[in-house]
């Protein structure tokens, strides 16, 4: 590499890195059109902890189709993973009992302004029926509460959207009986005692699984639209709304300043740290940190499981911390190279990276193989930080293995000679490493010889 | 070769630290800290009668109560001041809040403020009462605007899933981590890492009883945290002596003591710089944030520092007496089948198979060593891998 080229190489990561950081917070709005540009780290979704949202408080009606409780639990975890599956990962459903006696539902849905948009969310929970006339009082086909399962969009054979059904074990009987009954016929809808939509019949359907098809494909909207309407009747219980709110941020109207002033003055002690430390390879550490801390902030800006919490700022503060941890490993590394050896800098700072790939690598797995687990297995919140570490740590690989070793090559050309400007120091007394000492002794051999 | 007398002692002084020397003193702290933690434990658990109050488990868990009070456009234009009345008030009670929020709603007079808090006790009556008397003092406060507190028992917010989902979660990853520690390093390594990490986990919990900080649902995630935090440290170590190991290889009777002190030296610096880069942002995070901020950010830091313990002073100790032993009792097993198979051998009047394996190549640190004589005689290992060969002799 040559001299014309590491300043070209740099300027590209400084400009990178500067475009990144104003593309994160300004907001302009696109000439000649009416959409705006948010800067993207005002689009990271935010929990409850940290921007509060909207609260809404469903009744359960009484019934006496027995067993409660157990129908309540399952509504309960049916609306959390709808809520998971819709990327709202830090909402929270929680089982209370209100002045009547009856139990209620609070969903919490974070960083949400528009109560609608709640309900889109999951669905408005009503009652699901499938009747075989085009009349609200016919009888049941199917009951949604009783019968049905899940509902979800798929895809039919031709690629197209569709919408899954799934029926429990008294769903599949009532429905194999259903469309044998109306074979070639029709099916309706009925949410909440309305018409929703018309099935036409084309076969018996006796595995208790089914998709509903429209000529032509519906558009993912459609198929997600009618999937959520249909899962929300699949509810165990019947609940009526009673309250919707904004809600504040649990930890405090401050908390997203309070972290982000903790953050910044935190990265700005590593930073100078750094540089105090290890002086040039700081300032190629510092570069390499300004590119991971934007691509994050771009990753979860743009990961839809990313809901930003005290926890998954912690992940965030972790991973930062080994992004350090890696520089610091290597340019121990090299200055022990340096020290020890009579290599140049070039080269020191080349088996530098080299002998300490194998530690960082080893070292990044097992928390990655951890994050992986915890996003696999881990429940609602436990996602949202899996995910964050998750992203984190191959980036914090990424910077340090990558960019920080860029950097350094572009650094060479300019200044490969300083001990002053990479802080190196060769090792005076020699003969107290174990290496010197093999050496000196091959030397007397030598000598021995050669009298 | 001998240089100036200064440079040197300091020098000594750095490169003589063995934390084997001390790994006696270094394993008694942790032991020292769960008593505390048990102590205290026992002493609250028994004044106030409740074990989860000693053990500080918070209202995510636990649920409790939800105190509604509708004031308003107050609710919204004097929310910190109304928060502080009542918060006030509540404590007169007894009760400390975990959680206050603002409700907004469309009808602006229905704007409220929230506050959930435990329950005082787990006898339902107590809290019905309790709940009525706050309802009615708080009524009597904001007396100008009619039935204005609500107060309904909540359930857990933590999903009722969440912990054992994350206990399966931590068993899941600690038996992969376990296998690739194993695969990259040796059985002994994984062993000692695992040891650590489940030292961290213990360590961290009872620092945070004895410090007295609630457990919510923001601590499983810092437990992880710490978790992922310490086993890489633990690896960094560990890769060092892994280097060390590389040129003995094959050697008999290899000084893992010296290996591991000498690793945690090479790595001291670092260990220090990481702690304290890490640290450094929780720190300020906990200094600027509220109570429950603070909630979250001491465990961490707590955590933080049994982490960096564990790693320096507790792992490589173990392992290198994991690892020698580990190695005694290989060799013994060895010698015992050898001895049997000479016989065996003799009796057959077969020759003697004698290992001629190079040193260097031979996988098996038990064949041949410098600073151990070979001993008694010839020894022939059955136990044998694909590089020691068999020869006629």
């Amino acid at each position: 590499m040559n001299k014309k080229k590491s300043i070209i190489v740099l300027s590209v990561v400084g400009v990178f890195v500067i475009l990144m950081a104003v593309f994160a917070v300004v907001s302009f709005p696109i000439g000649n059109s009416v959409y705006d540009y948010t800067g993207y780290a005002k689009t990271i979704k935010l929990g409850l902890d940290m921007s509060g949202g909207i609260s809404v408080v469903y009744e359960v009606t009484p019934d006496d189709l027995g067993d409660m409780d157990t129908r309540v639990q399952g509504t309960i975890s049916s609306l959390q993973s709808l809520l998971v599956q819709k990327g709202y990962t830090e909402s929270t459903v929680t089982k209370g009992n209100n002045s009547n006696g009856n139990a209620t539902i609070r969903v919490e849905v974070p960083d949400v302004d528009d109560p609608e948009r709640v309900l889109d969310l999951i669905g408005r929970p009503a009652s699901l029926e499938f009747k075989g006339e085009d009349d609200a009082s016919a009888t049941n086909l199917i009951v949604g509460r009783e019968h049905l399962e899940n509902a979800y969009v798929t895809t039919d054979e031709s690629g197209n959207y569709a919408v899954g059904l799934k029926f429990n074990d008294a769903g599949t009987t009532a429905f194999a009986k259903a469309t044998t009954d109306y074979l070639n016929k029709q099916i309706y809808i009925y949410i909440d005692g309305e018409k929703y939509t018309t099935v036409n019949v084309n076969s018996t359907i006796s595995n208790g699984s089914a998709i509903i098809t429209n000529s032509g494909g519906y558009s993912f909207q459609d198929a997600s639209e009618f999937a959520t309407r249909l899962q929300s009747g699949t509810f165990g219980v019947e609940l009526t709304k009673t309250e919707e709110r904004n809600i504040s941020a649990t930890l405090g109207a401050g908390a997203i300043k309070t972290a982000l002033i903790a953050g910044i003055v935190g990265v700005a002690i590593i930073f100078i740290f750094l540089i105090l430390v290890y002086r040039g390879l700081g300032i190629a550490a510092d570069i390499a940190l300004c590119v991971y801390i934007v691509l994050l902030i771009w990753f979860c800006a743009v990961l839809p499981w990313v809901q930003l919490t005290l926890p998954g700022i912690a992940g965030i503060l972790l991973s930062i911390g080994m992004a350090v941890d890696a520089n610091v490993i290597i340019f121990e590394r090299i200055k022990d190279e340096y020290s020890r050896t009579n290599k140049p800098i070039i080269t020191s700072i080349k088996d530098g990276f080299k002998r300490s790939a194998s530690a960082i690598i080893d070292g990044n797995v097992t928390t990655l193989i951890g994050a992986i687990v915890l996003w696999v297995l881990g429940s609602s919140s436990i996602v949202g930080f899996a995910v964050t570490l998750f992203i984190g740590i191959i980036l914090s690989m990424f910077s340090s293995l990558v960019i920080t070793r860029l950097v350094l090559k572009c650094f060479m050309p300019l200044n490969s000679k300083s001990e002053r400007f990479y802080g190196l120091k060769r090792k005076k007394d020699e003969a107290e490493t174990e290496d010197e000492n093999v050496s000196e002794l091959a030397g007397a051999k030598l000598a021995k010889e050669e009298a | 070769m001998k240089k100036t007398g200064n440079m040197k002692g300091f020098r000594n002084l750095c490169s003589n630290f063995k934390v084997s020397k001390h790994a006696k003193w270094f394993g008694m702290v942790p032991f020292a800290i769960i008593i505390i933690a048990v102590i205290v434990i026992i002493a609250v658990g028994a004044t106030s009668g409740s074990y989860t109050d000693a053990v500080g488990i918070g209202i995510d868990f636990e649920g409790g109560t939800l105190l509604t009070v509708t004031l308003g456009r107050d609710a919204i234009d004097k929310y910190e001041e109304n928060v502080k009345i009542v918060e006030d008030a509540l404590r007169e009670e007894g009760v400390v809040v975990s959680y206050v929020q603002q409700q907004r709603a469309d009808n602006i007079d229905d704007s409220s403020i929230t506050f959930r808090y435990k329950n005082i006790s787990n006898n339902d009556k107590e809290v019905m009462d309790l709940n009525k008397t706050i309802e009615n003092k708080i009524n009597n406060i904001f007396a100008h605007i009619e039935d204005n507190a609500r107060a309904e028992a909540v359930s857990p917010t933590a999903a009722a899933d969440l912990l054992s989902k994350a206990g399966i979660a931590l068993a899941v990853s600690v038996v992969l981590i376990l296998i690739y520690i194993v695969i990259r390093f040796t059985l002994m390594s994984g062993f000692a890492a695992i040891i650590a990490l489940i030292h961290d986990v213990v360590i961290m919990f009872a620092l945070t009883v004895i410090c007295r900080v609630q457990i919510n649902s923001s601590y499983v995630a810092a437990m992880i945290t710490i978790i992922a935090y310490s086993i890489n440290n633990t690896i960094i170590i560990f890769d060092r002596c892994r280097e060390n190991l590389k040129p003995l290889k094959g050697q008999r009777n290899i000084n893992y003591t010296d290996i591991g002190d000498d690793a945690v030296r090479a790595t001291f610096t670092r260990s220090i710089y990481t702690t304290f880069t890490t640290m450094v942002t929780v720190i300020f995070l906990a200094i600027l944030g509220g109570d429950a901020i603070r909630e979250f950010c001491v465990p961490i830091i707590l955590g933080l520092l049994a982490g960096m313990y564990s790693s320096v002073c507790l792992a490589t100790p173990l392992w290198a007496a994991m690892s020698k032993s580990f190695d005694k009792t290989k060799e013994k097993y060895m010698k015992r089948h050898a001895v049997t198979y000479e016989k065996k051998d003799d009796e057959e009047e077969l020759s003697i198979p004698v290992y001629t394996g190079d040193v260097s190549e031979s996988k098996e640190p038990k064949k041949a060593g410098e600073k151990q004589p070979k001993g008694k005689g010839k020894v022939v290992y059955k136990y044998s891998k694909k590089n020691t060969t068999f020869k006629k002799k």
